[in-house]
């Protein structure tokens, strides 16, 4: 009986570690990322909240506060457009937009505050990704004004496996000096109900890789050598308001998508 | 001598400068985007960092390889013209030193209703969603109009306050008349 409450304490140990190794990550994941002449100008958005990396599981999203595109000077709400779907049995939000025009379509979110029971506090993930039209590139670095915000100062597409990925960390428009930021690489081809490049599961050594760490300089530039292709999430975690009296962590992620040289 | 000299090389570098400037511009790759806005056709031509393509040539080509309209870009890069055809159109973006681009411009892409402003917005919007926003909204713009349609058909079906205030008002007020004249002919037959 003893032995029976020591293997019961030892796997719920187990389990909650399991749960405190890999980071969460707001996604905004577009089916295209460069869409050149002749291709699907119709992009399909998938937005879900978890763990890119180990899939454990899609924690349950609700209607985000933001949802849109900047594109040429101006911002577009696209919260109408947000159909609710199920990702992993979590749920998640689709959306479908069509590019009209050249340049860089920045697409951004700003979900509703999550309660993480397990970290008493609550997190809210500021999150956009570019998606550029016919290879005119002039606005992937614009500063759309969030919360939080990752502003690169590397372009955020068309990017090869080995390239460095670099940006600001930006929290009510000021750069955070020594920001720290986590690296999750998506492993798509644990998550079937996305469909997309099928990329082989990455399995990793210890849990130590599953979430990369970088942290920014005093200036909130931070760098990172993307190893592998597919898509890649910057977060760094910044101290937001309480809500409630409760802790607040308010993230600035970034997704860029990286292929091989062949 | 030696000035004159100095002056050759001076003009001759320059001269090169110019032509370095020059290729440098047009070795950026160059793009072209047609669009179709109300019955204008508008056409764009940028380089790969989205600066314009000035003074470009723009040809409109039909079906069937017809050269249907031919301009030249402004200093925005935009050329526009009525729209030529209602049919898949390519348009052919020459900037200089040969640097060529061209967009196909398909049949479905041109819209059927002239509505700028509309089409601009609803980027995104389902068919669906359509419908309920529009009947939505009619119905919290129409409802002051239904309620005065309400208040008018109780009015004519009956007798409101104000009716019935006035129809006293009336009564009073012939009263009145009637007593006026009375007394203004009584005195009348007195004076007499």
């Amino acid at each position: 009986m003893k032995k029976n409450i020591t293997a019961v304490f030892i796997l719920l140990l187990l389990f909650v570690f399991s749960l405190s190794t890999s980071a969460h990550f707001q996604m905004l994941l577009p089916s295209d990322e460069v869409v050149m002449q002749g291709e699907e100008t119709t992009i399909d958005l998938n937005l879900l909240f978890t763990h890119p990396m180990s899939a454990e599981e899609v924690m349950d999203m609700d209607k985000p506060v933001k949802f849109g595109v900047y594109h040429q000077g101006e911002s577009k709400n696209l919260l109408q457009s947000l159909q609710p779907i199920k990702i992993l049995e979590g749920d998640a939000y689709a959306a479908s937009y069509k590019i009209k025009g050249f340049g860089d379509f920045i697409f951004f979110v700003e979900p509703a505050p999550y309660w993480e029971e397990a970290e008493d506090k609550y997190i809210t993930h500021c999150t956009k990704v570019v998606v550029n039209s016919m290879g005119v590139s002039n606005e992937w670095d614009h500063e759309l004004g969030m919360k939080a915000e990752i502003v690169p100062l590397t372009r955020p597409y068309g990017l090869w496996t080995g390239n460095v990925f670099r940006g600001i960390v930006k929290k009510d428009g000021k750069p955070v000096p020594y920001a720290e930021i986590e690296v999750e690489f998506f492993n798509q081809a644990l998550f079937p109900a996305i469909k997309g490049d099928s990329y082989r599961v990455i399995e990793v050594p210890d849990d130590t890789f599953i979430t990369q760490i970088v942290k920014a300089d005093g200036n909130g530039v931070f760098a990172y050598g993307i190893p592998g292709p597919g898509w890649w999430g910057f977060a760094a975690l910044l101290d937001g308001e309480k809500i409630e009296g409760k802790d607040h962590e308010l993230g600035a992620l970034i997704w860029v998508k990286a292929y091989d040289m062949k | 001598m030696k000035i004159m000299a100095n002056k050759k090389l001076i003009i001759l570098l320059s001269l090169g400068f110019i032509l370095m400037f020059s290729v440098t511009a047009s070795a950026h790759r160059v793009v072209v985007y047609a669009a179709v806005e109300g019955e204008e056709l508008i056409v764009k031509g940028v380089y790969g960092d989205g600066d314009p393509v000035q003074k470009a040539e723009v040809e409109v080509y039909g079906p069937a390889g017809k050269l249907l309209v031919s301009g030249k870009t402004d200093t925005d890069g935009k050329y526009s013209c009525p729209l030529p055809a209602r049919e898949d159109l390519r348009v052919v973006l020459t900037a200089g030193l040969g640097h060529q681009a061209e967009y196909i411009l398909s049949k479905d892409e041109i819209p059927e209703i002239n509505n700028q402003t509309g089409s601009t917005n609803l980027q995104g919007i389902q068919e669906d969603e359509l419908r309920s926003i529009i009947s939505e909204e009619l119905d919290r713009k129409l409802k002051p109009l239904q309620n005065t349609l309400v208040d008018i058909q109780l009015a004519s079906s009956r007798p409101g306050m104000t009716e019935i205030l006035g129809g006293i008002g009336y009564i009073f007020g012939l009263l009145a008349l009637y007593l006026y004249f009375r007394e203004k002919r009584r005195n009348k037959n007195d004076d007499r």
